[in-house]
């Protein structure tokens, strides 16, 4: 068995891929516009300040996807035995601690404004020679940051399910739910036209706490990452079904006694070890090369497995029925 | 689908709002413009030659207190002028003791989040000028350029350009190349050398979030610039 090169995309998917790396980089142009657009218009506003912030660190997952990307067509190298897949992991951790510092610090300054009583001033802004209120500028450009958002989030959400990717299904998820801030910024506005000054204030509490409330989901999966748990499906929602698949697969090998696997997942590819139990020696080597080459094909994130030929099997104390558990560290 | 309701929506906002600009929205908070209006308007001015010019205190000349009287004027309304320190003004306006305080304010102001700055509705540049048949290095190394003792030109002149700063108490009879405010150069008989030193946008301080206010009196000045340039040129005057 030799150590896999690097990894590539069954062609199907690999299509796929290409239209999310297309719909990543529209993401990255549309939302430096809204960026843009929001700077020039929020003069003063909390909310305005809020939703340019959102917007600024939507940027962070598109970029992590593209450069993940990347990552993935670099073959593993003398130094870099595992390859470079974990660079993903990184720049979503990275990713999910700005928003999260971000979303604190908005919070906390709009809450002291609103304690403190500050009222947001907006001026008038010249535009083709009128000179207009600011506040009435503000709401396009709160549109802008709204709507397109929505229809990019929701293109995404299926390639997220068939590529298996994390980044790209967050990022979905925050483009779809952006329409929820701008529209508390432009509730913010409204008040303010109407000589609400809390209603500003109030409204980016709101966007920060949705802010804060993404940082913490994605640190918590960024986290999870970062010490090898279980692989789960792509929403998170339970167990990936491939470590069942793997140890159903070996159990029903006639040669195999018992069989334990665990994953790991980097980035968006598995790795990780099958310990056997094997009923006799007999053309043990060849046995174990068809076993790991059964596994890798039984799905196209499994991207790097040894099958190890072990004595005896440890169960974990968790573990609910004795051949699809995860194997403990075997001496 | 709700999403194209709401551009809708907001177009039809947009448009209403066109449609009833300069009248109802935005509001005051603490009802500043209604109260100003056919009554009386609190001015703090803190002298700064030639924006606020205090000679008489209780009858403040210069640029700002002039727009202040026109704006008053355009309001039907009284102006109560109150002498005092930027510091002390500022703390004035924003516990709604002032509706406006003058002072030569720029942009760079550090009141920015103790009050509501308008829109910059003049900026002005310190240059380098030259007399007008003299020639000098585009960098002007080692030019000897002369500025007002004590002003902020001196210090810029030596960290932005290779010129010799030379310290003179009256610019009027320092001779050769100066650094000035731009609308000081044609008085002085001196040529712009397209070496800029730095530049203020000004502006005029409101109360925080006394939105109505901040507007009316912005569209005032935005539509003087030119007027407001002309004061400042008969003003400035040395």
């Amino acid at each position: 068995m030799t150590l896999p090169a690097g990894f590539e995309l069954p062609p199907d998917k690999q299509k796929l891929h290409r239209k999310a790396r297309r719909l990543e980089w529209l993401t990255i142009a549309y939302l430096l516009s809204a960026t843009a657009l929001l700077y020039l218009t929020i003069g003063q506003s909390q909310a305005g300040k809020a939703a340019m912030i959102e917007d600024a660190l939507s940027l962070t997952p598109p970029i992590a996807f593209l450069i993940a990307a990347r990552l993935r067509d670099k073959p593993p190298d003398q130094q870099h035995p595992w390859g470079f897949h974990r660079g993903v992991t990184l720049a979503y951790l990275a990713s999910a601690v700005s928003l999260l510092l971000f979303g604190s610090f908005i919070l906390i300054e709009s809450t002291l404004k609103l304690v403190t009583a500050e009222h947001p001033p907006l001026g008038v802004i010249e535009l083709f020679g009128e000179q207009i209120w600011l506040g009435w500028v503000m709401l396009p450009a709160l549109a802008w940051s709204a709507i397109p958002a929505v229809f990019l989030g929701r293109a995404k959400m299926p390639l997220a399910a068939s590529l298996h990717n994390k980044v790209l299904y967050a990022d979905a998820k925050m483009n779809k739910a952006d329409w929820m801030t701008a529209t508390a910024a432009a509730v913010g506005v409204i008040g303010i036209a109407f000589g609400l000054w809390w209603a500003d204030a109030a409204a980016a509490i709101a966007i920060s706490l949705d802010i804060v409330r993404d940082g913490w989901t994605n640190l918590r999966r960024a986290g999870r990452d970062v010490i090898d748990t279980r692989p789960s499906t792509y929403d998170g929602s339970g167990p990936h079904p491939l470590l069942g698949q793997i140890e159903e697969t070996l159990c029903e090998l006639d040669w195999v006694q018992e069989a334990q696997a665990r994953l790991r997942e980097e980035g968006h590819v598995f790795t990780g070890e099958a310990l056997v139990v094997a009923r006799d020696d007999d053309d043990l080597v060849a046995r174990i090369e068809d076993a790991a080459r059964q596994i890798a094909a039984l799905d196209w994130r499994m991207h790097d497995i040894v099958v190890v030929p072990v004595s005896s099997l440890q169960r974990r104390p968790d573990a609910p029925k004795p051949q699809v558990t995860h194997a403990r560290e075997h001496a | 689908m709700k999403h194209p309701g709401r551009k809708i929506r907001i177009a039809a906002t947009l448009a209403a709002a066109a449609g009833l600009s300069g009248c109802e929205l935005p509001r005051d908070p603490d009802g500043t413009l209604d109260r100003v209006r056919d009554a009386t308007m609190r001015v703090g001015v803190t002298e700064n030659d030639p924006w606020v010019q205090l000679a008489d205190p209780d009858n403040p000349q210069g640029v700002e207190p002039t727009l202040v009287r026109r704006f008053a004027a355009a309001l039907n309304a009284q102006v109560e002028w109150v002498e005092g320190s930027e510091e002390e003004l500022i703390g004035a306006l924003k516990e709604g003791q002032l509706d406006l305080v003058v002072g030569g304010l720029t942009r760079k102001s550090p009141w920015q989040t103790e009050a509501a700055l308008t829109r910059p509705y003049l900026s002005t540049r310190v240059l380098v000028g030259v007399p007008p048949a003299t020639r000098v290095p585009e960098d002007l190394d080692e030019v000897a350029v002369a500025f007002e003792r004590g002003s902020e030109a001196g210090g810029l002149l030596g960290r932005k350009t290779d010129a010799r700063p030379v310290a003179v108490d009256q610019l009027r009879k320092a001779r050769g190349a100066a650094a000035t405010d731009d609308w000081l150069l044609d008085d002085l008989r001196l040529r712009p050398t397209g070496v800029e030193l730095a530049k203020s946008d000004h502006v005029i301080a409101a109360p925080l979030g006394e939105n109505a206010w901040l507007v009316r009196l912005e569209r005032f000045l935005l539509t003087r610039r030119g007027e407001i340039r002309a004061l400042l040129e008969r003003t400035g005057r040395p």
